[in-house]
């Protein structure tokens, strides 16, 4: 039985829109804590 | 050794530097406001969620993520990305641990305390072992990656790029402690993800996922099964690989005790969410390869040396940047974290108990040099494959998942039972290691060692005061209520 090509698909689009996700996360964590003084 | 480079030395020596001097200047900034052991060591207990995700997310990503997982899909195919994506459960198991470490520790300093405390010599001393034996072989691992990085992709020579690498992390971390490195893992951290983007992005533009389904599918189905035995070994394996990493790991457990009150487990689970999809990400051009007649020589370079011939030019320098930063952000924790477990655990536990603080934060220093001096000795000769030294380590950390989760959340755990469960485990993984494949490794040592502790607790329930893991507070309490209660009456002298 082989992985679909929606499974693979989906994994790698998935995977590729969540890495993103987390870059812009990052940035707005950041900006909260910098506005809220709370850093380190 | 690759035939062909993808960036001209020059660049590469140019890259090096710039960001060579990118990361001490700012540790250097940073370094600025550590002041004393708990600003050198634990950065002020006061890290925030931002930088506590980001630290979480660049120190588990590791030049092992983009580097092996790559390995790992040209291997096993889509188990072997899922496989190495779930290292990421570590992370999410270690959020509720975090906030209890930091409940039981307020003021604790290192994991080896924690099971000094919790357990007893023995197992104390079996842990240290094991700990100390995994952070030089993670750092080990993480500054040959450095070297055959650099020389992969630029023509530097292994042994000047280790120790480039390896140099410029040592600097920034004696510079500026904790701090230096939590900081400077935010901006690698932040490369990294935005590196790992562009890349799969790019290769997406000019391969179709439908061909290398449909590619792979005729020239080696393997990777396509679902049901590929070794394959699905390598995901348990994996995955009780990583949760032994991180709950053993003086690494995790410093941050742990660095952050501020009730940002543990935010920042964990954060980060655990944001790692899920690296392996993934870095991986799935791997399988692209056999499309683009890459000639791959080392399975560990496959994914940069695709990235680098499908991107060219600029895409040899972002995966530069993008595996730089993750050696960088790894070493770094690496030589901080084992620098504090070995000054706490080995130096003021054996050798100098009397040291004060100030006196632990030179020596803390001296411990980080040393360990980069120790670790460049044995890179230098450049022995084994990046999985081969690494796995080995696998079977010792999966042991100490069952003493390290039961001693944390039950009183009734055996110490006994733990210390056996850490030697047995650790001694049957092994065997299973050399015996049988390096997959089943960590498989076998948590069993074996899972068995020992419940069977030992069930046999020979201990009572453990949880009161007795803050030796100094406990004491303090009690000189406080001695001094309030009532005074006998001796006014007749």
């Amino acid at each position: 039985m082989i992985f679909p090509l929606g499974f693979f698909e989906f994994l790698v689009y998935g995977g590729v829109a969540l890495t993103a996700f987390g870059a812009v996360l990052v940035i707005v964590l950041l900006l909260r804590d910098l506005k809220e003084g709370k850093l380190w | 050794m690759i035939n062909e480079t993808i960036l001209p030395e020059t660049t590469g020596w140019l890259l090096l530097a710039l960001f060579s001097v990118a990361w001490i200047l700012l540790g250097r900034y940073w370094g600025k406001k550590a002041s004393g052991l708990d600003g050198y060591m634990l950065a002020g207990r006061s890290v925030g969620l931002a930088l506590g995700t980001a630290t979480a997310v660049a120190t588990w990503v590791t030049s092992n993520t983009t580097m092996l997982a790559p390995q790992f899909a040209l291997e096993f195919g889509i188990w072997g990305m899922l496989a190495y994506s779930t290292a990421s459960f570590g992370l999410f198991l270690f959020a509720p641990m975090a906030q209890r470490i930091r409940q039981l520790m307020p003021r604790g300093y290192t994991s080896g305390e924690f099971v000094r405390l919790r357990y007893g010599r023995a197992a104390y001393l079996l842990f240290l072992a094991i700990s100390l034996f995994y952070a030089l072989t993670w750092m080990i691992s993480m500054a040959m990656a450095g070297g055959t990085l650099l020389e992969a992709l630029s023509g530097i020579r292994y042994e000047f790029g280790m120790t480039v690498v390896l140099g410029v992390c040592v600097m920034y971390t004696l510079f500026g402690g904790l701090y230096a490195v939590i900081g400077t893992d935010f901006i690698q951290s932040f490369i990294i993800l935005v590196g790992v983007v562009v890349v799969a992005v790019a290769t997406l533009t000019q391969v179709d996922l439908s061909q290398v389904h449909a590619h792979t599918q005729a020239t080696r189905p393997a990777l396509m099964h679902v049901l590929f035995p070794a394959a699905i070994m390598a995901v348990f394996n994996n995955l009780l690989f990583g949760l032994g990493e991180i709950f053993h790991s003086n690494v995790w457990w410093s941050r742990a005790f660095a952050m501020r009150e009730g940002i543990g487990k935010k920042a964990y689970m954060l980060g655990g969410l944001l790692w899920l999809p690296i392996p993934v990400a870095a991986g799935f051009i791997a399988l692209a390869a056999p499309l683009l007649d890459v000639n791959i020589v080392r399975p560990d370079m496959v994914g940069p040396v695709v990235a680098g011939k499908l991107l060219g030019f600029a895409g040899a320098i972002v995966v530069f940047v993008v595996v730089f930063s993750s050696i960088a952000s790894s070493i770094d924790s690496l030589l901080a974290a084992t620098a504090d477990l070995i000054t706490k655990d080995v130096i003021q536990q054996f050798i100098m108990p009397k040291a004060n603080d100030a006196k632990l934060e030179k020596i803390s220093s001296w411990v980080i040099a040393g360990l980069g001096v120790v670790t460049w000795l044995v890179c230098l000769p450049r022995i084994g494959t990046l999985a081969t030294v690494l796995f080995f380590a696998g079977a010792l950390v999966a042991s100490t998942i069952w003493p390290i989760a039961m001693g944390l959340y039950s009183k009734k755990t055996n110490p006994t039972g733990a210390a056996l469960g850490m030697l047995l485990g650790s001694l049957g993984g092994l065997c299973a290691y050399f015996l049988v494949a390096w997959y089943v490794a960590a498989l076998v040592g948590t069993v074996i060692s899972m068995t020992c502790v419940l069977v030992s607790t069930w046999i020979a329930p201990h009572s453990f005061d949880w009161a007795d893991l803050n030796p100094e507070i406990s004491s303090d309490t009690e000189s406080e209520e001695a001094n309030l209660a009532p005074q006998p009456a001796g006014g007749a002298e």
